[in-house]
């Protein structure tokens, strides 16, 4: 026999997750600070890598800001480079 | 003139008396050069993210400073030989930052101004400087080594 109307049954792969924005964007930051290490670390992992604008929704524009922003926090060591 | 950010970390070993003599020694120089401090602040003893000629912890001090692009030289070559020092960046601000600095300013002159005349109400004034101002500490100041 031959089933029907089992398309709504069909599970599509889709993970739980919201709709990603840029959080800079949204709060209208002014700039991004080097020294609020608070905010930073959000953006790098445990390690201290930092995450790409995919994973974290943060448009092009504070993607460079934010690069910038980490690299004057390493070298004045209020963050970490990457640890191995 | 340009806007400067200038983090300097002396040996956290360096007694109160030294760290008072550090910040003269700049600030001093940075005048010296036709320059103005606008800002000073003591972060403290902090652990360091990595450690930088042996040294662990450092002691950071942080100036905001107005001055001509030629005191940067002199700073540069000031912190080069002086001996508590053992890591230093000095950051032109960006227009952006220049106005945020300028309007954290503007709300720090009003609340000692504030203080001097405590009758005078100015309430109105610092709602509406006060948002624009973000604390240049870093948060985690008083967190201990990760
Ligand atoms: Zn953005």
């Amino acid at each position: 026999m031959v089933q029907k109307g089992k398309g709504s049954e069909h599970v599509k792969y889709k993970r739980f997750m919201r709709k990603k924005f840029c959080r800079f964007c949204a709060e209208k930051t002014p700039f991004i600070d080097y020294k609020d290490t608070r905010t930073l670390k959000s953006y790098i992992t445990e390690r201290g890598k930092q995450l790409p604008s995919r994973m974290t929704g943060t448009c092009a524009r504070h993607q460079r800001e934010l690069t910038e922003a980490v690299k004057r926090a390493r070298n004045i060591a209020l963050l970490s480079f990457m640890e191995k | 003139m340009n806007y400067y950010e200038n983090i300097v970390i002396l040996d956290a070993a360096l007694e109160d008396t030294g760290i008072d003599a550090a910040e003269k020694r700049i600030t001093d120089l940075i005048e010296k050069m036709q320059g103005e401090v606008l800002k000073h602040e003591r972060w403290g003893r902090r652990k360091l993210s990595y450690e930088i000629n042996k040294h662990e912890k450092g002691y950071y001090l942080f100036f905001v400073f107005k001055s001509p692009p030629t005191a940067i030289k002199p700073l540069e070559e000031l912190y080069k030989v002086f001996d508590p020092v053992f890591k230093f960046m000095i950051i032109k601000l960006r227009k952006k930052e220049v106005i945020a600095l300028q309007s954290s300013l503007q709300a720090m002159e009003a609340k000692a101004a504030e203080q001097a005349a405590p009758d005078v109400v100015t309430d109105v004034v610092k709602d509406s400087v006060g948002e624009a101002v973000v604390p240049s500490v870093p948060a985690e100041t008083a967190e201990p080594a990760e």
